[in-house]
């Protein structure tokens, strides 16, 4: 069985994690990094709603959204190191820790996850309110991603704030 | 001796510095309630009180103005609402 525990450092240490859903946390970067129109208009909106300031847009995609990119890109470098580190223990599941400096890469990852498995899959409010069907589905197996990481993050706050 | 004319500093109808911005957050149904929260505290300097307030106002209403104030500080602060993975926007105040 899963536990969580927080360290004398800080740190957070996931312990009795279960292959598949170590198998689910591996596949975090997937959907941010997947190129898809829908995912990068999501993850990187414009600044203004109004078209008469479309100048400012124009600067902000040149400008702003190289920094944001990078920004995104390390906290998603910052979860997979941390995933890397996990150790097999003797009755086959995991052990990792996350450390006190990378919980805010983990709020960032998670939340990168959510908004692109979102935007890639166009989940309605109904499907948000119902367990996932068929896991062969891609679509229900995002849809259960996305649940077990909105969990995780709910969790990690619970701890920053 | 005749006084020397200060010539007018040439301007639009309205300086830019008098011209107010605000920060609009947008509803989003997939961010979680307590991560906006959050980000409102972190970004903003906003208490937990504040921050929920307005987190609720864009959760009830579609959208809440979280600051108000000169473009540069609108632009930074939509920058790091972005890079927490927001939806905002900075408008021109009516």
């Amino acid at each position: 069985m899963a536990t969580v525990r927080i360290l004398d450092d800080g740190s957070v240490s996931f312990e009795g994690i279960a292959p598949q859903l170590m198998h689910i946390l591996s596949r975090m970067h997937e959907a941010a990094e997947s190129g898809n129109p829908d995912v990068e208009d999501r993850l990187f909106p414009p600044p203004v709603e109004d078209s008469s300031f479309d100048h400012i847009a124009e600067d902000w995609k040149a400008f702003v959204e190289p920094d944001l990119q990078t920004e995104f890109l390390s906290a998603r470098e910052a979860v997979a190191a941390d995933l890397r580190g996990a150790e097999k223990t003797g009755e086959g599941d995991f052990v990792f820790r996350i450390p006190p400096k990378h919980l805010d890469h983990w709020l960032s990852a998670l939340t990168q996850s959510r908004l692109a498995l979102h935007a890639l899959h166009h989940f309605t409010e109904d499907d948000m309110n119902r367990p996932p069907g068929d896991l062969n589905d891609p679509r229900e197996f995002a849809l259960m991603q996305s649940g077990i990481y909105g969990s995780m993050l709910e969790w990690l706050i619970s701890i920053v704030d | 001796m005749p006084a020397i004319e200060t010539p007018a500093p040439e301007t639009g109808e309205k300086s830019d510095l008098d011209t107010v911005w605000n920060v609009v957050v947008h509803n989003d149904p997939v961010n979680l309630m307590s991560y906006v929260t959050l980000v409102f505290q972190r970004v903003l300097g906003f208490s937990k009180s504040k921050a929920e307030k307005h987190m609720m106002e864009v959760h009830n209403n579609g959208r809440s103005i979280v600051w108000s104030g000169i473009r540069e500080q609108a632009e930074l602060y939509v920058q790091q609402l972005h890079g927490h993975l927001l939806l905002a926007t900075m408008e021109k105040s009516s």
